[in-house]
């Protein structure tokens, strides 16, 4: 039987079976690309006709220094999308699985760890042009600092695989959990410096102890820092995501352990 | 050694009277979820204990609801016992629901493989097994395109050459399966009783009472999830046979 609570051989079967995600994944982006070079530009459409729009306003408003700013937007857009679709598509990385699980016995992570590799690959690409955008606009001095994205990027990876399979899995029960979490992700997205600078609100003590509160500024903190400054982000960015990853990643090995061998019969 | 060993296995399936909850109901009323959405108790096998050995041919018996489908997806895996002991010895082999696990919008070339992965081959495994399935479907340049575009007798074949390629070790049936189009479902018929042939240990659902009953070398009449009877083909049909008419007498 196949269990959680063996981890190394519940990876193990995972890892056996890694042709078949990997094949489901390449389904997913070309889907997603439609198999053209064009469908990357798509892709790039939405987060720039976005980021666009907040140059307009901020620019209008604040008079914000377009240089600084618009590649600021970028990353913080980036960012986001990777930790909204992390909740929303994973909301259904469970069931698209379904007519798998009733047909062969596997670890049911394997199905979360499809969404979670479709959404990275699409947040590797908007990255690569953010580094891309900073380069133009702010010059090489980045450089040094980059290689430190590779341990962020695996953290995130992680982050990533237990927020899919966390509400995939609770969307097995509850059809209704992805209309909730978007409504809650609203909310969270206006506490998350991804649109406005935090310097911004640096003199407003409530909400910036609301903000130092909310862990996915930090997240949002350790790819902007080395990215747009060059700067290695602070232990304390490290730490906080560590934690919040660790307790995700409990809750996702808690249901994981709980509905891996019954959640056939709720599907 | 093959060998299949369930000790005192039962499986009780719980439903909800309404299928599912919306997560809004559950938080705002969790404390009457009970009055609610009741929780029903489906037993669908009680109290099995069963031992097939390799070389046996088990046909199983029984009216529509009496846990023949259920008891084979616990061999395969797919449901766990409720309570007791399941022990299989040997690599599985289903022939259950062959439609399932079909991405519509990939090639019939990618669905063949994407079945491969799931049981672990390798790429380079796949590769040949790829060749005899397409050559056994008859689908030639159909493969290259996506199975959403396929009819129905297309899709068929594709199914079932992809769940037949196997070899195995135990082996379980759900009904034989008619697929396809007269000449196909001869073929595929063939196929079938090539595999119970090679394979080692085989479980076999059936409402048949004329050919499988030859097939099998011991019987299984399922009742209401419970064994009723355990031996000769010959008998257990027979035995069957005379309920399944004096039941109906009893209902006229």
């Amino acid at each position: 039987m196949i269990s959680i609570l063996s981890p190394w051989n519940y990876l193990r079967e995972i890892w056996k079976r890694r042709y078949f995600w990997l094949a489901l994944v390449k389904l997913d982006l070309d889907a997603r690309y439609r198999r053209s070079f064009l469908g990357i530009g798509w892709s790039l459409l939405n987060p720039l006709a976005y980021t666009s729009v907040m140059c307009l306003v901020f620019y209008q408003i604040f008079e914000m220094d377009l240089r600084e700013y618009a590649p600021y937007v970028f990353t913080g857009v980036a960012i986001w999308n990777f930790i909204s679709n992390s909740v929303l598509e994973g909301c259904q990385s469970i069931l698209v699985g379904e007519k798998y699980i009733r047909s062969y016995p596997a670890p049911l992570a394997m199905y979360s760890l499809r969404s979670t590799l479709s959404i990275g690959l699409h947040f590797l690409i908007l990255l690569i042009f953010t580094i891309f955008l900073s380069w133009i606009v702010r010059g090489f001095d980045n450089l040094i600092a980059l290689p430190i994205l590779i341990p962020v990027l695996i953290l995130l990876f992680f982050f990533s695989w237990a927020l899919t399979t966390i509400f995939g899995i609770i969307t097995v029960y509850f059809p209704d959990t992805h209309h909730l979490a978007s409504i809650l992700l609203q909310l969270i997205y206006y506490l998350t410096p991804v649109f406005y600078p935090k310097e911004m609100l640096a003199k407003r003590g409530m909400l910036v102890n609301i903000l130092t509160a909310n862990p996915l500024g930090y997240v949002v903190e350790l790819i902007r820092r080395p990215v747009l400054y060059g700067e290695i982000p602070g232990f304390h960015a490290f730490f906080i995501t560590l934690n919040t990853t660790l307790v995700l990643a409990i809750i996702a090995v808690a249901l994981l352990a709980a509905n891996e061998r019954k959640i056939i019969f709720n599907l | 050694m093959i060998s299949v060993r369930l000790d005192r296995v039962s499986l009780t399936f719980r439903v909800r009277k309404h299928k599912r909850l919306p997560l809004k109901q559950f938080l705002l009323g969790g404390f009457f979820l009970r009055s609610v959405n009741p929780i029903m108790e489906v037993q669908a096998l009680r109290n099995i204990t069963l031992e097939f050995r390799e070389g046996e041919r088990v046909g199983i018996l029984g009216h529509n609801g009496a846990g023949k489908t259920t008891l084979l997806k616990l061999l395969a895996g797919i449901y766990p016992p409720t309570n007791g002991k399941l022990e299989i010895r040997g690599r599985v082999s289903t022939l259950l629901d062959i439609g399932v696990g079909i991405e519509s919008d990939a090639t019939g070339w990618a669905n063949i493989a994407y079945r491969s992965y799931l049981q672990g081959l390798t790429p380079k495994e796949v590769r040949a097994r790829r060749q005899r399935i397409a050559e056994f479907s008859e689908l030639g340049e159909f493969l290259n395109i996506p199975v959403r575009f396929y009819s129905s007798g297309m899709l068929v074949r594709l199914c079932f050459s992809i769940a037949t390629e196997i070899e195995p070790e135990i082996l379980l049936i759900d009904e034989i399966l008619s697929a396809g189009d007269m000449a196909f479902q001869e073929k595929a018929h063939r196929r079938i009783l090539e595999l119970i042939h090679n394979s080692r240990l085989l479980v076999i659902a059936t409402h048949d009472l004329n050919t499988v009953p030859k097939l099998c070398t011991r019987m299984i009449w399922l009742d209401h999830g419970q064994v009723r009877m355990d031996g000769d083909p010959q008998d257990v049909v027979a035995a069957y046979k005379e309920y399944m008419t004096s039941a109906s007498r009893d209902a006229a």
